[in-house]
């Protein structure tokens, strides 16, 4: 059952409907991220190549451009994943502490950014964002690994009950 | 730039890590913590390195780099014990042999003794900046790191063995990778420090294997989180 909303649209009222939503959601998030990831890493690289000076001033302004839709990008991913996953009960459970990972990205990100001119403490927060980054893309990569495994596993055919077996068997899959 | 890749890899171990410790949980081999301390150690060593340009020159910094040697003398050798014991859990009749096992032990002791002389009892450092970090590193080298070299040899050959009887490549082609890259990393920064990714990705799934973790049948199912 759904509730109208004022503007038209309607919520998922049923716990079946809302589960199926926070699905839809969960993979846009996903995608989302992997979107975000050369985003970060080709403006990450450029402004640091410019900084080297192996890269003109052009790598710079780039590399910024990159970096802002990154943020902006950023703050989404987080805000979603905060909706979809909220403050999960700590467990030894490697879906928790991965949930707990992006928020840990989250706080290193903002946090090298505001000791910015602080050191050894920007390098140190800087150190940890980028850390905590490659950790959890591991651990994203892991399960997207483990999702595709699951989409591509051999379904079972069901038990030969007469008919023309190949026909049947190509009706399963 | 390079401070951001060696933190990188050093997000790389940890992981790696996480997924041996898992394995170390489920099965409690002591053997597992053989492969998980070099790791651990691994992580301790492009840490140093990402974090340096921050703190800049002098007597923490070159405390933090000397542990990256020591670990590396005492540690690494461990690899030697941990082949032989892959070797043994997948049920090699050769590594059930208390001979085999005396002679590999005392080979790892004389590799650790060996490493710990050369690498760290003899150990001057001077600060090196390259690409926005900087590194204490060995003031003079006193040949090829040898302990390093025999550790990836026996890796080889158990890889070896793996490959040809259960048909497993990676043990071999991660320690091969290793082998190639530790020299070509004099030239260019990182290359060998990329590859120890590799070659840690190679050992933990081979620790899984060994473990049985690898079975379909033993797969863990993760459990639906609870939101408070």
């Amino acid at each position: 059952m759904n509730i109208s909303l004022k503007s038209g649209k309607t919520k998922p009222s049923n716990p079946q409907a809302r589960a199926a939503f926070k699905s839809k959601v969960a993979k846009i998030n996903r995608y989302m991220a992997w979107i975000n990831l050369p985003l970060l890493l080709i403006g990450s690289f450029m402004i640091h190549a410019w900084k080297d000076g192996v890269a003109g001033t052009s790598a710079r302004s780039t590399g910024s451009a990159l970096q802002g839709i990154f943020i902006i990008l950023f703050f989404i991913h987080t805000l979603m994943s905060a909706y979809l996953y909220g403050i999960p009960k700590p467990a030894r459970n490697v879906r928790v502490f991965h949930i707990y990972l992006g928020y840990a990205v989250f706080i290193f990100v903002m946090s090298s950014q505001v000791f910015l001119k602080t050191e050894p403490l920007h390098t140190l927060l800087y150190f940890l964002q980028w850390v905590t980054i490659s950790f959890h893309i591991a651990l994203s990569t892991r399960f997207a690994f483990k999702r595709l495994a699951k989409r591509k596993a051999d379904p079972t055919l069901a038990f030969y009950t007469g008919g023309k077996l190949v026909r049947n068997a190509q009706g399963e899959a | 730039m390079l401070m951001v890749i060696y933190s990188i890899l050093t997000g790389l171990h940890l992981f790696f890590f996480m997924v041996g410790a898992q394995s170390y949980l489920r099965s409690r081999s002591v053997y597992s913590l053989l492969a998980l301390i070099p790791l651990a150690g691994l992580a301790y060593d492009n840490g140093v390195i990402a974090i340096g340009v921050g703190f800049g020159e002098g007597d923490f910094m070159k405390t933090l780099n000397a542990g990256r040697y020591i670990i590396h003398a005492i540690l690494t050798p461990l690899l030697i014990l941990w082949s032989v014991s892959v070797a043994q859990r997948l049920g090699a009749a050769w590594a059930q042999k208390r001979g085999v096992w005396m002679a590999f032990i005392v080979l790892t002791v004389a590799m650790i003794a060996f490493g710990f002389y050369t690498d760290v009892v003899r150990l001057t450092l001077k600060p090196v900046q390259e690409l926005g970090t900087l590194r204490y590193i060995a003031a003079t080298r006193g040949g090829p790191p040898i302990p390093a070299i025999i550790t990836i040899f026996v890796m080889m050959g158990v890889g070896l063995y793996l490959w040809i009887k259960h048909k497993w490549a990676w043990m071999f082609v991660g320690s091969f990778v290793m082998l190639v890259a530790a020299p070509l990393g004099a030239r260019l920064t990182g290359l060998a420090n990329t590859a120890e990714v590799v070659m840690n990705a190679s050992i933990v799934a081979s620790d899984q294997l060994a473990n049985g973790d690898l079975d379909e049948t033993k797969a863990s199912v993760q459990k639906p989180l609870k939101v408070v």
